[in-house]
This record gives structure tokens, C-alpha cells and sequence, in this order.
């Protein structure tokens, strides 16, 4: 079942949460021995994080639903906050969690912002957490046994493509984002990669989060003078970067690559012709051929009408590694050692590929894929020219 | 030399969308003395509408058509209806409940079209670039500019040459006497706000090619609005205007010269006029 806030409130999560209950059998919820386990779900439903957030609780809801809402013998709650991509707001919401509605564990938290301001709180307070967004590598810079991560960590998507553009567009290239921490950090991944490989970055352009209008921003591109852009942005910046950037006529002039999530399946469909050919490196794609993505994609589908996308990737993977923590443990998530070790022993065969823990910084062990934009069956969407196997977030750094 | 060319032009494509929001709230403002917080709601009404109108028909220009219509009526019935009764309550109560009306609005966008981030294609014969001397623009750029100056004319001709315009000026200046002159003014009240929300939207249809279509554009539109009022001056078209131009023009070139200061510089000018001229940049002083 799905608790909402008041002011949070969708229909979808709601009738997810109501129709789950409803097949419920009735023995079987007086039969039920333990107490609910109730995860706090801390993410951004307003602004432009809204649809990531939606995404991912969509996954995570789809992955406890083929479970009819169980683990290890407990029924799973989800009480779900907004954190408004506010760190404030986040760290209020995130103590409401943990002190008033007393949540096993949390999950969530897209925004980079708010993660690394309840970092401390979660650090002091031993609150078990399962980040299932935000990807800046600072997060996990000092490990901790209550904090996991289960979408990616900077670095891994960054030294694939970092090589990508060297060894495909050439040893000089100009780089762009959203000045915020998840945007300056994305690009010093980068930045870090390809120059210690032979690169050279020629320009640096950090326009403000949120930006409505790039074209002052282009104009300067323009005037650049460069061969190739690396860009970072999500959302609904992802989608007005990409337009004007094929408005102004760029896309033929300057080569863009950037991460994955800038061409996502939440904003592709709304870029339209004016991504195509773009080049990212991501751990997923939803056109991925193994078993488990087909499985995924096509009960997403039938269950919410629309594509997955990689944050409703993590919100399904999130969902999988905690039920089957749960059933290593029986449902007991009194011993935080316990827990840790059984969620730190999960392994998967996910959607994105194989998928297991570092046992050092708790980040995923995962395939990293280099895709192109290109027309599929008839829609946009990312296909995959490369594949770098088990890529390790610890392991680049050695 | 072409880097300042087209610096410029950019800050007048944003100084247009600026202006088509602005002209409502102060014209608004200025004849109904009502701070309408809603305002920006209607720029992201009529983007969404535009952006249905097009899903629908196919046809941009019946989007453009189209987009100011519903806002059109919502804003004469919210006048009407809530507004009204607070004229004469102080700006605090109307701020409140246009406030209130914001997360109505975002709320019913939601519902009704999602809260993802969806896109308007341009058509055709404005798809493209145009090169003047060494300057690329996008046509569509030029279009908007040329938008924007052409909805200031008519407004202007509106308000200063038509019998309908004076009797606006009349309003705006005194409206006790000009109701004792046999003024309707109550429903020249409906109009100017059901107007001026409408022009919002059709702004909203207009900037959608370019910003896209999303919740949260209403706030993001508000605020640069209200900055314009304020540097314009309150309750005038060519404050309206020319503060948008200003406005456009300053945040542009502020992010392209500036950038370290962007954010905050066309604070500080509002500042700096707010401490030298408070009736605003535009506005002749009156006695």
C-alpha cells in the first residue's frame, strides 16, 4: 500500500497502491506475523525533478506489485515525501520519516543537493538509506555500512564516455552544464578522464539551473569556434538544451555527447528530431536485449502506458535488492549489521545488465553502455553501440 | 562585433516573452490596483493549450489562435467572481488569493496534461536559420520579436488613439470620476483583466517552441514579470515595454559579459531604481 502526504497526492500512486491492496487476499493480511516494513520514500515530485521522481517510484511500485506488496513475510508501506529538490526541505521531510512515522529504511533522493545535505543526519542518526538517484561521487566518498546506492556513481559513466569522444571526436573538446553540485561534478568526472588520457578541454560553460532560454550560451558556443561539446543536463533543461541546440544549428557543427541522462526516455520524446545522433554513455537503455529488461519494459508498459526510464530502472532495481535482502533475513531488519550484509550480498540480473554491490563504497558493480540516439520501431530512442562490462566505481580511481 | 549583434537580438527575444506577460499585470495593476500573482498561470495555461490545440489540428497558428481563448473567459470569471471583492481590501488579501489560485492552476495542469516537460514544433516556413552577415538566428527568433513588437503597436493604438483607450486612461487615472462620467467601469475592469490574461497566454503559446511546456514555467515567468513592473513603473504599456526590453536586455548581456554575477544583476537593478526612481524608470513623474 502507498501512503500519500496530503499535498503529494497522484491518482496513479494512489490506484497503484489501492489495486495492490485489493488482491490482497483478506486471510492473508490477518495471517500477516510481522509489523509492515515501512519505507520512507524521500523524492522530487515538483519542479523539474517531478517526472524522475514519478519514474522512479513507478519502478520501485512495479517491483513491489509482482510481489503482491511483500518481503521476507513483511508488507511493504511506502510513505512518500517531496523534497522540492530543496535540501532543507529534504532534510525536514527526511527526520519527519525517520521520527515520526519511524520508516525501516529510506530510499530515494534524485536531487544531488539534498543527498549531500542529509548525508550527516544520516551518518549521525544510523538511518539505513538506499539512494536511488543522485549519482555525485561525493555521496559515497566516506562509506558508510546504512548507505547504499543503487542507480550509479559519477565516475562510472564518465570514463566511458570520456574515452568515448576522445577515441571518436577528437583531443579537444568544450564542456557545458547546469551550475549546480550534480552539474560541476559530472563535468570534472569528465574533465578528470579525458585529460588524463590526452584531452584537452577548451571552454567551460555553466549556465544557471533551470535555464528557460540557452541562446546566450550558444551564441558564445558559437563563437567558440569548437569541433565538440560534452554537456550535462536532465529534466526539462535537458529538453530546452536540446532543441535550441538544434535550433541554432549547432547539432552539424559542434559533435554533442554528453551522459545518458540528457536524452532519457522522460525527455526524448519531447526533444524529438532534434536529438538524433546524439551520442551518451549510460547504464541502461531501455532497447537493452536480455531477459530481464524485456521482462521490465514490457510490464512497465502494460502497468503504466508509457517506456521506462533509466530512474524507473532504479526504482525497480531498489525494489528487487530490498526484497531480496528481506527474504536473506526473513523480514528481521532489527540488526543494522545484518541488514547490511544482506543488502551488501544482493546480486541481480537487472534490467541493465548483472548487477551487484562494491563492497567498499556500496555503489553498483554495472555494465556501461554507449548509445546513439536513433530512430526505433518507429519511436526515439537510445541504441547501444558499445558495452564496457562491470565497470567499478573504485576501480577507476586506481 | 557579431557576438554583440547577437547578444542583443537574444536579449530581445527574451524582453518580448517578457513583455507579453508584463503589459497584462501592469495594465492590470494599474486600472484594478490588484496584484495578480496568478498571472503567470495564464502564460502556462495558454502554453498548454497551445500545445493541444497543435496535438489536435496539426496547426501551429491555430495554436496561436486558440491559446488566449480559455484564459479569455477563466480570467474574466475569476474577476468577476474573486477578485472583485477585494478591490477594496488591501493588496495582502488579493496577493493571498491569486497566490492560492497558482497552485490550483499547477495543480489542474497536472492533472490535466502531466508534469512532465512536453514540446512545441515550429512550422515549417519558420523552421531554419536565417544568416545576416556573419549572425546566425533562428527564424523562429525573429518571428518573436517581431511578435512582440507588433502586439506593443496595437496595444499601444488601442489604449492611445481608440475612444475604448481613453476611457481605459480615464479609468486607470480616476475611476470615481470616470464612472461619474458614465464610464462602465466595472466591466471595463472585466475586460482589461480578461485581456490582459489573455495576452499572458497567448505569450505562453508563443514562448513554447523555445522554453517548452511544463509545470513550474508559470513562476519562472512571474518573477522577471513583476520585475519589469516594478523597473517600468506600474499600471503603464510603454513602462511595460520598455522595462521588458530592458529587463531582457540586462539579464543577456549580464549572463554573456557577467557571468559570475548573472543571477543576481537584474536584482540589482531593480534595486537601484527602486532607491532613485520608485514610481519606476518609464513613467513621467506626476505631481
Amino acid at each position: 500500500m502507498v501512503t500519500d502526504t496530503p499535498r503529494g497526492i497522484t491518482r496513479r500512486t494512489w490506484l497503484a497502491g489501492a489495486a495492490a491492496a485489493g488482491t490482497l487476499p483478506a486471510r492473508a493480511v490477518l495471517a500477516q506475523s510481522g509489523k509492515p516494513l515501512r519505507i520512507g520514500l524521500l523524492n522530487s515530485f515538483s519542479g523539474i525533478f517531478a517526472v524522475l521522481g514519478e519514474d522512479n517510484l513507478n519502478g520501485m511500485s512495479l517491483s513491489f506489485a509482482q510481489d503482491d506488496w511483500q518481503a521476507g513475510g513483511r508488507h511493504v508501506e511506502i510513505i512518500k515525501e517531496d523534497d522540492q529538490i530543496n535540501p532543507q526541505i529534504g532534510l525536514q521531510k527526511l527526520k519527519k520519516l525517520v521520527e515520526s512515522d519511524k520508516v525501516d529504511m529510506v530510499v530515494g533522493i534524485q536531487a544531488s543537493n539534498v543527498a549531500m545535505a542529509v548525508l550527516d543526519y544520516v551518518r549521525a542518526n544510523k538511518v539505513f538509506f538506499i539512494c536511488s538517484g543522485a549519482g555525485t561521487s561525493g555521496l559515497t566518498r566516506n562509506p558508510m555500512p546504512n548507505l547504499f546506492r543503487t542507480s550509479f556513481s559519477s565516475p562510472q559513466a564518465s570514463a566511458v564516455i570520456a574515452k568515448w569522444v576522445l577515441d571518436n571526436v577528437g583531443p579537444e573538446t568544450m564542456c557545458m552544464s547546469a551550475d549546480y553540485a550534480g552539474g560541476r561534478d559530472t563535468i570534472s568526472e569528465f574533465k578528470r578522464f579525458y585529460v588524463k588520457q590526452g584531452g584537452r578541454v577548451s571552454k567551460e560553460i555553466y549556465a544557471p539551473l533551470g535555464t528557460s532560454d540557452f541562446s546566450v550560451y550558444l551564441a558564445d558556443l558559437q563563437a567558440a569556434n569548437g569541433k565538440s561539446l560534452y554537456a550535462f543536463y536532465a529534466g526539462s533543461d535537458a529538453v530546452r538544451f536540446v532543441k535550441q541546440y538544434a535550433e541554432y544549428g549547432l547539432k552539424d557543427k559542434i559533435r554533442l555527447s554528453c551522459l545518458g541522462f540528457m536524452v532519457e526516455s522522460d525527455v526524448l520524446p519531447a526533444q524529438g528530431d532534434a536529438a538524433l545522433g546524439i551520442v551518451s554513455s549510460l547504464h541502461y537503455a531501455d532497447t537493452l536485449d536480455n531477459p530481464a529488461n524485456k521482462a521490465f519494459v514490457a510490464a512497465y508498459r502494460t502497468k503504466y502506458k508509457k517506456f521506462p526510464s533509466v530512474y524507473s530502472e532504479y526504482g525497480y532495481v531498489t525494489g528487487e535488492v530490498i526484497k531480496q535482502a528481506m527474504k536473506t533475513l526473513g523480514g528481521d531488519t532489527s540488526q543494522l549489521g545484518k541488514l547490511e550484509e544482506a543488502v551488501a550480498s544482493v546480486k541481480l540480473d537487472a534490467p541493465r545488465g548483472p548487477f551487484a554491490f562494491n563492497p567498499v563504497s556500496h555503489n553498483p558493480i554495472e555494465n556501461e553502455y554507449v548509445r546513439v540516439v536513433a530512430e526505433v520501431d518507429g519511436r526515439l530512442a537510445n541504441k547501444v553501440i558499445s558495452t564496457t562490462p562491470n565497470v567499478s566505481d573504485t576501480a577507476l580511481d586506481a | 562585433m557579431h557576438f554583440l549583434i547577437t547578444q542583443v537580438l537574444n536579449g530581445l527575444v527574451s524582453g518580448m516573452i517578457l513583455f507579453l506577460t508584463a503589459a497584462g499585470l501592469s495594465l492590470i495593476f494599474g486600472l484594478m490596483n490588484v496584484v495578480n500573482v496568478a498571472h503567470g498561470s495564464f502564460f502556462m495555461l495558454g502554453a498548454f493549450v497551445g500545445l493541444s490545440v497543435q496535438q489536435f489540428t496539426g496547426s501551429f497558428w491555430a495554436a496561436l489562435l486558440l491559446a488566449p481563448l480559455p484564459a479569455l473567459l477563466l480570467g474574466a470569471v475569476m474577476e468577476r467572481v474573486f477578485i472583485r471583492p477585494l478591490y477594496r481590501r488591501g493588496h495582502l488579501d488579493q496577493v493571498l488569493l491569486t497566490f492560492g489560485f497558482t497552485f490550483v492552476f499547477v495543480d489542474a495542469v497536472r492533472w490535466l496534461w502531466g508534469s512532465g516537460i512536453s514540446s512545441v514544433s515550429v512550422p515549417p516556413v519558420l523552421d531554419g536559420i536565417v544568416r545576416l552577415g556573419g549572425i546566425v538566428v533562428p527564424k523562429y527568433r525573429l518571428f518573436l520579436i517581431f511578435v512582440g513588437l507588433l502586439l506593443a503597436l496595437v496595444l499601444w493604438l488601442v489604449i492611445e488613439r481608440t475612444r475604448l483607450g481613453a476611457m481605459v486612461r480615464a479609468s486607470v487615472d480616476d475611476a470615481p470620476t470616470a464612472e461619474g462620467m458614465g464610464i462602465n467601469v466595472p466591466l471595463l475592469q472585466s475586460s482589461v483583466f480578461a485581456a490582459g490574461v489573455g495576452i499572458a497566454a497567448l505569450g505562453g503559446a508563443v514562448a513554447a517552441p523555445i522554453i517548452g511546456v511544463y509545470t513550474g514555467m508559470d513562476i519562472e515567468i512571474l518573477i522577471p514579470a513583476f520585475i519589469v513592473v516594478v523597473i517600468g513603473g506600474m499600471g503603464s504599456l510603454s513602462g511595460a515595454f520598455f522595462g521588458s526590453v530592458f529587463v531582457g536586455l540586462a539579464d543577456t548581456l549580464g549572463r554573456s559579459y557577467l557571468p559570475g554575477l548573472s543571477l543576481f544583476l537584474v536584482y540589482v537593478v531593480m534595486i537601484v531604481v527602486l532607491l532613485t526612481r520608485p514610481a519606476g524608470l518609464f513613467v513621467a513623474r506626476r505631481s
